[in-house]
């Protein structure tokens, strides 16, 4: 991959880092999730998600909340650094440092999304 | 063999490609380039899994987010994935996540050096290695979907 230089690039460990753990943790987790929740749970299956209550209860644990805030932020910064490249793979050529920082942007973005709604998740008690 | 040269001067040796593909003349790559074998297909697929991967991400925050406005909108949300097309979404959203979680542990161990003092693990160890933590990470997500918050619903009706 070429690079030119400048701010984006210098950064390049990092955001190659945070791509590396967001691959990581979503093919650890992410199947088992959109299996239960979104196909079985969506067919039936009395999953936690699916019920009100269970979910308040489930989040109300900082714990849960925190691993939700790595397992969806990871999520989005995996996207930034595989989708730049697949940009140019599609054959853009130009624009790159335009590229990479709407990418990065929407991951950070995203992450501060995150933050705010885990962050104001009622308790638990319904 | 040929040069391309690309907007910023750049120029890059492409090197003849396996398995069929034949370059072009023109600068950069030709649009159709990953269908001209499996193997890039697959590359290009698994770039993509990572779209999926998010969207989901998202949802499932959007969905964590209906919380605060209470039972009804957060039940709405809930029922709305039932619908047909969502679940179709959410199944290839599935073959795209476990294509990627393939791809991406088997890649691990050819990229992660394990090792145990003077030893060092071979790939396929560390590739078995990776996928039982898969197995296991999955298990545990099971089991807390399945019977996590059950609690909180002792004193209501069971759900149909």
């Amino acid at each position: 991959m070429a690079h030119e230089h400048g701010e984006v690039d210098e950064l390049e460990p990092l955001w190659w880092g945070l791509f590396a753990a967001g691959g990581g943790l979503t093919a650890m987790f992410t199947p088992a999730h959109i299996l239960l929740q979104n196909v079985l749970g969506a067919i039936g299956l009395p999953v936690a998600t699916s019920s009100y209550e269970r979910t308040r209860h489930l989040t109300a644990n900082p714990i849960v909340r925190l691993y939700l805030l790595a397992l969806t932020s990871l999520s989005l910064f995996h996207w930034a650094h595989r989708f730049r490249y697949y940009l140019m793979d599609f054959g853009v050529s130009g624009g790159r440092r335009a590229i990479a920082a709407a990418c990065y942007g929407s991951a950070i973005l995203g992450t501060l999304g995150a933050l705010v709604t885990l962050l104001r998740l009622p308790g638990g008690k319904a | 063999m040929s040069n391309s040269q690309i907007k910023s001067g750049w120029i890059r040796n492409v090197a003849p490609a396996p398995g069929g593909y034949h370059g072009s003349d023109q600068p950069g790559l030709p649009f159709g380039w990953w269908n001209a074998n499996r193997r890039y297909t697959i590359y290009m697929l698994r770039e993509a899994s990572s779209v999926f991967v998010a969207l989901w991400a998202l949802r499932f925050l959007m969905q964590l987010g209906r919380l605060r406005r209470g039972k009804e909108a957060y039940d709405g949300f809930v029922r709305a994935q039932r619908h047909p097309l969502w679940v179709l979404f959410n199944l290839i959203s599935l073959g795209f996540a476990a294509l990627h979680s393939v791809t991406f542990l088997q890649l691990a161990g050819v990229v992660q050096t394990v090792r145990l003092g003077e030893r060092k693990l071979p790939p396929e160890q560390v590739t078995a290695g990776a996928f039982a933590g898969w197995a296991a990470a999955s298990l545990t997500v099971i089991g807390a979907l399945l019977f996590g918050g059950l609690r909180s619903r002792k004193s209501e009706t069971e759900e149909v």
